[in-house]
């Protein structure tokens, strides 16, 4: 039995989850319940959950104060639980979230998102920690400019953490994308190119061809003839879709 | 490393092919079984669903489900299912390695087809023989067995199977280094199957077709063939031929001496093969690695890798092992049992659950809201790009439009949550009065986006449309009360949703944190050619809320949407609509509330 706690200031939202956990999630136990970011603090530090079920949006204040402020009250600075943010709707905080790779449901809750969502959670090994995602995201919460901002990369083991800027590109290979870092070796992650560009595309990356998505900080010459490639610093060389050439073309030259 | 690409051909025997009925889900077969008694169909049944599991992978499930058949159909004397289910079996076993017992179970459904002269099963079984010889090594045997199937699936006209054994005698041919004519082969399987639109083997024809070209060394158009058919592959869930994929992705990273990826492909590969026990698809990634990391000068890898690599190996040849495997599998079975009681008592709850309408006729308007949200946002951002071009006027309705339909989000998803909670409250009638409410509101909105000027009456209807919403949503946190002058004629009108939002910054910021039950009150009155619109609430006032939003850095939408709004509108109006708030407080200085006054010019019909 996994334990959990539910934080949303809305009682009847606790209610339709529970709902939910109560028909379709048997291996599942709700041990608790808080309505605000101080309850939730109090309840989670006594009854000491494997997961939390947290809403954003709170009046008096977000789920991301709970995690600072029990970080802050903990002797090792760390949490001992997972966590499934939930919102209605908040793009900022999505984003947020999806940088640093943890786990997110929209409300209202779809039962077959919550299940796959616990099954991801069950299949994680116990002592992977969560802390250095927890890590990229309050600092991405925090430093809203963009200079500096972090993403997390979980792969089937280990979390890695890079600046974006030190994402050189990434290229696709069947739903996966492979990750090129600076001074680092390549990272294989089960999300699309599709979805890594969203995340991406406004930090200068540029899809270029259907499976090649890049860094145009990292780019060091267009060569237009054989079909059109760009050659990227680390001597890469990535083609150029014949559809992408022209906007290409327009993009450097006002760069 | 030659030799280590050749492992991969993927073969489509016929087996299900040819020999089962229409195969359906495996959950929806299994809810069939329960209902039904001892015969041929629910043979038939078993057989689908033991095709289904070993498509998925499954195979102790599989091999559960086939030997219950088995003892059925030799207790009515069911011929036709007996092959059936010897033919899975025989194909468990060669899934699992174990190639005398699979051929043993091949040539008694031979048998049994050859008795009963029935051409498709023998051709089948012609073909999975043939597999089975070609898998052991012997190609001359394995050809001449497939040959023989061809001709008959020829005669009988069967489309798919001819396709597929145009790909197995590819393969054959590939294997004996007759490129041409295995690519020849190869694209004729592939037509076939592009016009059947079958996802599964169009992948498979597109990775044999990628694994010529590899050993031709023609890299890179290995790997677009590769990469199209991993995603096909993934869409379907086809566990075993991921893993396939995989590892050949990672031998062409490989061969081209990018040992990186080609170690992270490798990796891959191994957890879907090991999550469904494919004996074969670690054994090559072990193989794989242990060679990477020899070319890497990772001595020590090195040497892990090549170890496991070679007990994976004896394993799959090893009869103590199958015996192991049979012996797990009978664990499996009551472990497996039980859990499908889970299952089929889970399905129950959920037909009993009958609100599924309901659930998705919310879905669909959140949808629909949800795209017109979203259309008119874009078409904003369009519009101000373009600004000079259009004439100010028109730039003025359509961006009043967009604004108009800003309705909060959290409100609309909060909403849904909150009416989904009564389904298991067992409250259906309460939960359709607020779906009701709900779907008037959107319906409300939806009709003024066009419009500039409303009925006051139905702005009214529409506040208090979405009053009630909130107080549902808050729990009655909150009184509301709405006085309109009986002065005011009926054919007044004001903008639309101008007083929406000064409601719900009254109830977000002012009543919703209020410790104990609040008012809320909307008065319209008349004054000097104008309405007067006052909302006024007994919450904690602008101040305090303030401090919270500070805290919380949220800015509210509300407030901003509503300036923005009122200062389009007055660009174009002479008599400017004017708002003016006050912060209610008793002598000592203490809040008591809010009163914000919107004082509209008339406009009558």
């Amino acid at each position: 039995m996994i334990t959990a706690v539910i934080v949303d200031d809305e009682k009847r939202s606790r209610t339709f989850l529970k709902g939910h956990i109560n028909t379709f999630c048997p291996g599942l136990k709700i041990v608790g319940e808080a309505e605000s970011v101080s309850s939730a603090v109090k309840v989670i530090q006594d009854l000491n959950p494997e997961l939390v079920f947290l809403d954003i949006k709170m009046p008096d204040g977000t789920g991301f104060d709970v995690i600072e402020r029990l970080r802050e009250e903990d002797k090792n600075g760390v949490l001992k639980f997972k966590i499934i943010f939930t919102t209605a709707f908040d793009q900022y905080a999505i984003k947020a979230i999806k940088f640093s790779a943890l786990d997110y449901l929209l409300k209202p809750i779809d039962p077959e998102e919550l299940v796959a969502a616990l099954k991801k959670i069950k299949i994680e090994p116990a002592q992977k920690s969560i802390n250095e995602n927890i890590d990229v995201l309050i600092s991405n919460v925090k430093s809203l400019s963009g200079t500096n901002k972090k993403i997390a990369l979980n792969t089937s083991n280990k979390t890695y953490i890079y600046k974006i800027d030190e994402i050189i590109r990434c290229e696709s290979s069947g739903s996966y994308t492979v990750f090129y870092i600076k001074n680092a070796e390549p990272i294989l992650i089960s999300k699309s190119l599709g979805e890594t560009e969203d995340l991406l595309k406004e930090h200068q990356f540029e899809r270029i061809h259907k499976s090649h998505l890049i860094n145009l900080n990292y780019l060091r010459t267009f060569i237009k003839s054989d079909g059109g490639y760009v050659e990227m610093e680390n001597g890469d060389k990535i083609p150029v879709s014949n559809r992408k050439r022209e906007y290409l073309t327009q993009l450097l030259k006002s760069l | 490393m030659n030799r280590i690409l050749i492992f991969l051909f993927i073969l489509l025997f016929c087996g299900n092919a040819c020999f089962s009925q229409k195969q359906s889900k495996a959950d929806s077969l299994q809810t069939l079984l329960t209902t039904i008694k001892e015969d041929s169909s629910k043979v038939n049944i078993l057989n689908d669903l033991c095709w289904e599991l070993i498509s998925t992978g499954e195979y102790a499930k599989a091999n559960v489900r086939a030997n219950e058949a088995l003892s059925i159909s030799e207790k009515i004397n069911f011929e036709k299912g007996l092959s059936v289910s010897l033919n899975a079996i025989g194909i468990i076993f060669w899934y699992q390695g174990n190639y005398p017992k699979a051929l043993e179970y091949q040539y008694k459904v031979l048998k049994i087809s050859e008795e009963a002269g029935d051409k498709r099963r023998i051709a089948g079984s012609l073909n999975n023989i043939g597999n089975i010889y070609h898998e052991q090594g012997d190609l001359s045997k394995a050809l001449e067995d497939q040959y023989k199937a061809l001709k008959i699936y020829e005669e009988i006209g069967a489309k798919p199977d001819v396709a597929n054994l145009y790909n197995n005698i590819g393969v054959i041919y590939r294997k004996q280094n007759d490129y041409a004519k295995a690519l020849e082969y190869h694209t004729k399987a592939l037509k076939i199957r592009e016009e059947i639109g079958d996802k599964a083997a169009i992948a498979s024809s597109l990775n044999n077709i990628g694994v010529i070209y590899q050993e031709q060394s023609n890299f890179p158009n290995a790997l677009e063939h590769y990469n199209k058919a991993l995603k096909i592959f993934e869409e379907i869930g086809d566990k075993k031929n991921i893993a396939n994929l995989l590892i050949n992705i990672g031998n062409n990273y490989f061969k081209q001496k990018k040992y990186p990826e080609a170690l992270i492909f490798q990796n891959q590969s191994l957890i879907p093969a090991k999550e469904i026990g494919y004996l074969e698809g670690i054994k090559e990634a072990e193989k794989s690695l242990s060679e990477i990391y020899e070319q890497l000068n990772d001595n020590g890898n090195a040497l892990t890798h090549y170890k496991k690599y070679i007990t994976v190996r004896d394993s799959v040849f090893n009869e103590t092992k199958s015996r192991q495997i049979a012996e797990m599998r009978t664990k499996y079975e009551v472990n497996q049992k039980e859990k499908e009681i889970a299952l089929l008592t889970n399905e129950k709850k959920l037909k009993e659950t009958k609100y599924y309408s309901i659930i998705l006729s919310i879905l669909f308007i959140s949808i629909l809201l949800f795209a017109l949200y979203n259309r008119y946002h874009v078409k904003q951002k369009l519009i101000a790009e373009k600004q000079k071009l259009i004439i100010e006027k028109q730039l003025i309705e359509i961006e009043q439009r967009a604004l108009l339909l800003q309705m909060n989000p959290h409100f609309i998803f909060n909403s849904l949550s909150s009416i989904g909670s009564l389904i298991y409250e067992n409250k259906p009638q309460v939960a359709v009065k607020y779906l009701t409410k709900f779907s008037r509101l959107m319906r409300l909105i939806l009709e003024y986006s066009l419009e500039s000027a409303i009925p006051l009456a139905k702005e009214i209807e529409l506040l208090k449309c979405y009053v009630e919403l909130e107080q549902f949503r808050f729990e009655d946190k909150f009184d509301f009360t709405v006085f309109v002058d009986p002065e005011i004629k009926n054919n007044i009108t004001i903008p639309p949703m101008l007083i929406q939002p000064h409601i719900e910054n009254a109830i977000l910021h002012g009543l919703n944190t209020k410790s104990g039950k609040g008012n809320l009150e909307l008065k319209i009155t008349s004054v000097n050619n104008n309405i007067i619109c006052e909302i006024r609430d007994d919450g904690i006032g602008r101040e305090k809320a303030m401090q919270q939003q500070n805290e919380t850095n949220h800015k509210s939408m509300a407030t901003d949407i509503t300036n923005k709004r009122l200062e389009i509108i007055n660009q174009n109006n002479s008599n400017p609509i004017q708002l003016t708030i006050e912060d209610l407080k008793n002598a000592e200085g203490s809040a008591l509330g809010t009163s914000v006054k919107l004082t509209i010019p008339f406009q009558t019909v």
